[in-house]
């Protein structure tokens, strides 16, 4: 009997370990996927990453992650970024690493665009200080 | 009080238990090593992926139907084929080739050749543990409801690739995702180059070059994946078609458009056909 009880306690233990472990990530694939729903609208659903903020290593002020951009096309990048204590700038480079947006505040988490020339721009994220280590690193892109 | 002291002692136990076995068995030594590698290597691609995402398939495949490209019925891979693909190499890039056929013959209002190439799409998917990708959003429904409907079939390609490309990186099964992104590919240029060697025009040409950058992309993130050796035939096959469209980048279209036009009407075709024919016979 006490064997039992002993074996049933571990199993809980593991089972609410697993749980709280599911339940801390940030990067809930089934958040980001409503979200993206809901923020890419008309727009056709592209490419998507997250991760963890505390999965990139060191704190990091920024972070830059690649897309490739088909030339006339038309394109909505949406930031994702959350569970961030300060707001997280998001800026849009193209092929030629020139800067084509910066956000100006928080409530702007999208930026549409046709794109001139196709090639590999960018998404780069800068962070403030930032003490949250559950904090997600996510973004969408959609085109139509 | 006493049942959580027993609790916390038989962690304990278990947890000094594993530790001492881990000391004192080279074998398990070696097998923890096995698994660090291999969490580092899963690691490593799912920031690599993160750092390089790739376009969606459709996308591409919307890109060269609106630079011309038509989408003959039999031009396809065999949807009879598809219980001949066992192992997971052969059954990813053949969903990638599959469901690339399937939106071709979608844009194209191929509603015969849309159902089955649907069907096969379903039959891999499940085969790859990835069904949730047609179950979610009732997407098999759907399909039948809006048969003949190219924006609702668009939208509803686009939720099956959403559902796919999310599973599989939460999963951390990045090499299916970039093997199947690998057929899909593979197949759009097999379909768009064997367009051009009777129907030439310069603007398909030009979407085809443009692919080099997904191209090489993809190389570099298929190069870090540990079992490479299983399909080392698609990352040469890609690194040649990338030679040949960074080559055709380089032709001065003003002064060799007669070249630009050869190669893009005979050596191009050739590189992807011989390719195309390797992913679709790797069972």
């Amino acid at each position: 009997m006490k064997t039992k009880i002993l074996a049933g306690w571990l199993l809980a233990g593991i089972f609410s370990f697993t749980l709280v472990a599911e339940t801390v990530a940030q990067c809930s694939d089934k958040v980001i996927r409503k979200i993206i729903k809901d923020g890419l609208e008309q727009y056709v659903f592209e490419t998507a990453s997250s991760k963890p903020f505390n999965s990139f290593g060191e704190p990091r002020k920024s972070i830059d992650a690649g897309f490739t951009v088909y030339a006339k096309e038309n394109y909505r990048v949406l930031n994702l970024c959350q569970g961030f204590n300060q707001p997280v700038e998001f800026i849009i480079l193209d092929a030629d690493k020139k800067e084509i947006f910066r956000s100006q505040d928080m409530a702007q988490n999208k930026y549409d665009f046709t794109a001139e020339k196709g090639g590999e721009y960018t998404i780069r994220f800068k962070f403030q200080e930032q003490n949250n280590p559950d904090a997600c690193v996510a973004f969408a892109i959609g085109y139509k | 009080m006493s049942l959580r002291l027993t609790t916390t002692v038989a962690l304990a136990a278990l947890l000094g238990a594993s530790l001492q076995g881990c000391k004192e068995n080279p074998k398990a030594e070696e097998q923890q090593q096995v698994a660090l590698t291999t969490a580092d290597s899963v690691q490593s691609t799912a920031t690599a992926s993160f750092f390089q995402a790739l376009p969606s398939p459709l996308h591409v495949a919307r890109v060269f139907k609106r630079s011309g490209l038509r989408f003959v019925e039999g031009t396809g891979n065999d949807p009879a084929k598809a219980s001949d693909y066992v192992t997971q190499t052969g059954r990813a890039l053949n969903l990638g080739v599959y469901s690339t056929d399937l939106a071709y013959a979608s844009l194209n209002s191929q509603n015969q050749a849309s159902i089955n190439y649907f069907k096969t799409v379903r039959l891999l998917s499940d085969k790859l543990n990835m069904a949730s990708m047609i179950d979610a959003y009732n997407i098999m429904r759907r399909f039948e409801d809006n048969m003949g409907n190219q924006d609702s079939l668009i939208r509803l390609l686009a939720d099956m690739h959403m559902e796919s490309d999310m599973l599989l990186q939460t999963t951390n099964r990045h090499e299916v995702l970039f093997l199947s992104f690998s057929g899909g590919l593979t197949e759009s240029l097999y379909l768009a180059t064997n367009h051009l060697r009777t129907n030439y025009t310069e603007e398909l040409t030009d979407r085809i070059v443009e692919q080099a950058v997904v191209i090489g992309k993809l190389v570099s993130l298929l190069e870090m994946q540990p079992n490479r050796t299983d399909y080392q035939f698609l990352i040469d096959g890609l690194k040649d078609i990338h030679t040949e469209l960074v080559a055709m980048q380089g032709v001065n279209k003003l002064t060799d458009m007669k070249q630009y036009k050869t190669l893009a009407t005979t050596v191009l075709p050739t590189k992807v056909e011989a390719l195309r024919k390797q992913v679709v016979a790797t069972n």
